[in-house]
């Protein structure tokens, strides 16, 4: 399935799927995020200065001063050709840890209410599905994740908080997502994860890539803390 | 080491280079010099690469001290700097200038345009984070401690490793001393509106044709609700005709999104790297400086342009640049040539 390539200003390319399979989708934008990130690091001529991956598309930037929108748009089409011998390697899976003690979550008891179900029923369901980061956004480090169970979809909160800790695991809609720094925020929160997803003074600053699988994994409260004491 | 103290500080002044463009895809905005034109012309006045660290001073500038002989440049917005020591001399901008240890220096209210760029040689020296020195504010990170500079602070100087311009008119005795020429620098708006070029974006045709005729045709008010993530900008709302949902996506700094309330905001430098709402515009890259120096206030006016013309307008800028190391004396061909009499820049 070929995707549509257009210019997003002049010095930036949007590269955009329409498909009805999210999972075919899911996994061309991987592909080809990892192809085009070649071209990040290379000192070639032929670079680019970002490349954004998001739901159904990715953004690539390029620098004005080296190439025009119509060389860019050519290079990624060569990229295209590219991607499609390539194996789709598995990708990486992330436990996370979460604790859902009442201290943390509190949408907990509301998602639970409103779908009918015990709050135990609701953390098990959540932690047997798997995820998939769609695109990291938002704030430095939030990743959106698809795979949330529809019986667990819950829409997001009439009036956005107006600061959300660090770390809360949350539901918005049919999606998962947790918040990678104190920011305001409109999701359901039902945990909170004790490690950190965004740490702008390591070389990859960033926990999750678009593209990583996430699992859930329930701690207790003491090992929460202890988690915690560790980084 | 040379020190530069802050004596007292202005309205909202922070450490800029030209960002990190490369963790877009963490959630991290690029940032950097909202004009990148007049950061980059006043690194290139004192013989530093175009990333050295700049100050970026916004409407209302500081009192500077420096503790060390230092050669400077100041470039963009019109701030009339002055020395406030015994005597009172106007500090130019546009040239490279050596300043004296002990010099002081009060930016005053900008004249015209928003923001001024202060760049010292070897660059303002701040731990590089995700390979910038650039203040993101929102996310309390680079430049000084993540945040605005405040009166009291020191800024340490990096050590000058570019190549040396020429500093032949350089009086070790004055207060301040400075070459007669001076580089031609960005054109500010004049007037109350500012007309940047705009290539059209992919959801305009998602406008009622009257909004999209409106878009054209109308000025748009900065909103004080304007910053380095983006203007909100006001005027009879602009309609959409679908208005369904999109996911998120890339956007870009000169994006024009058009949420549901039928306001535009301009991306700036700060602003997220996806967005969830349509996409009607984009500022061209050469427009970009321009728009950095409009300010709350001022209207804009959105003119369409082409990828052709957006490309060879950038060329231009980019050509205006490499004019200012020739006049630096950077270039030996044009040292040898005698070419450094001729000033090319036009009284502004």
């Amino acid at each position: 399935m070929m995707p549509s390539i257009r210019p997003l200003g002049d010095s930036a390319v949007i590269i955009h799927w329409s498909s009805a399979d999210d999972a075919v989708i899911s996994r061309s934008v991987r592909q080809l995020t990892d192809v085009l990130n070649t071209f990040v690091t290379s000192d070639s001529a032929a670079c680019f200065t970002a490349v954004v991956p998001a739901f159904t598309s990715i953004t690539v930037h390029f620098c004005l001063s080296r190439m025009s929108f119509q060389q860019a748009a050519r290079i990624i089409e060569q990229a295209l050709s590219r991607t499609e011998d390539l194996p789709a390697g598995p990708p990486a899976v992330i436990e996370i840890p979460v604790c859902f003690d009442e201290l943390f979550a509190p949408d907990l008891a509301d998602v639970a209410g409103r779908h009918q179900l015990e709050c135990d029923e609701v953390i098990r369901r959540f932690c047997d599905a798997e995820y998939s980061v769609r695109m990291i956004g938002f704030s430095p480090g939030f990743p959106y994740l698809s795979g949330l169970p529809m019986e667990l979809a819950t829409p997001r909160r009439n009036s956005p908080r107006l600061k959300v800790p660090r770390g809360s695991v949350a539901i918005g809609g049919t999606q998962a997502g947790i918040y990678s720094q104190e920011t305001p925020g409109g999701w359901n929160i039902i945990g909170r994860t004790p490690i950190s997803l965004f740490s702008a003074e390591l070389t990859r600053p960033c926990l999750l890539t678009a593209g990583d699988q996430v699992r859930f994994v329930p701690i207790s409260v003491e090992e929460f803390h202890r988690w915690q004491d560790e980084q | 080491m040379s020190i530069v103290r802050v004596i007292r500080a202005g309205l909202l002044t922070t450490v800029q280079d030209l960002g990190r463009p490369g963790f877009r895809q963490f959630g991290v905005p690029t940032g950097g010099a909202m004009d990148s034109f007049s950061h980059e012309l006043a690194n290139r006045l004192v013989g530093n690469s175009p990333t050295a660290a700049t100050l970026e001073m916004t409407l209302s500038g500081d009192e500077l001290e420096f503790l060390a002989p230092t050669l400077i440049a100041i470039t963009g917005a019109e701030f009339s700097p002055i020395t406030t020591n015994s005597e009172q001399l106007s500090v130019p901008q546009n040239k490279p200038v050596h300043v004296s240890a002990g010099t002081r220096i009060r930016f005053q209210t900008a004249q015209r345009g928003c923001r001024c760029y202060l760049a010292v040689a070897g660059g303002f020296s701040v731990p590089e984070i995700m390979g910038s020195r650039s203040t993101l504010l929102r996310a309390k990170l680079g430049g000084l401690q993540g945040r605005a500079l405040k009166s009291g602070d020191e800024l340490s100087v990096g050590d000058f490793k570019g190549a040396e311009p020429d500093v032949a008119f350089v009086n070790e005795r004055a207060a301040i001393s400075f070459p007669a020429w001076f580089v031609r620098p960005l054109a500010l708006p004049a007037g109350d509106v500012v007309t940047l070029r705009v290539l059209p974006g992919e959801h305009s045709s998602m406008m009622s044709a009257e909004s999209q005729s409106r878009f054209r045709d109308e000025s748009f008010l900065i909103t004080s609700q304007s910053d380095r993530m983006g203007y909100r900008l006001a005027a009879t709302p602009l309609m959409l005709e679908n208005t369904s949902d999109m996911l998120s996506e890339g956007t870009a700094m000169g994006t024009v999104q058009l949420p549901p309330d039928g306001r535009p905001i301009l991306l700036m430098a700060d602003s997220a790297p996806t967005g969830g709402y349509r996409r009607i515009a984009h500022v061209i890259s050469a427009d970009l400086p321009l728009a950095a120096q409009a300010r709350p206030g001022q209207f804009l006016r959105f003119l369409e342009t082409t990828m052709e013309e957006a490309r060879i307008l950038f060329q231009k800028q980019r050509a205006d640049l490499d004019h200012a190391i020739t006049m630096a004396g950077l270039m030996p061909a044009v040292r040898v040539s005698g070419g450094l009499t001729e000033p090319t820049g036009s009284v502004p």
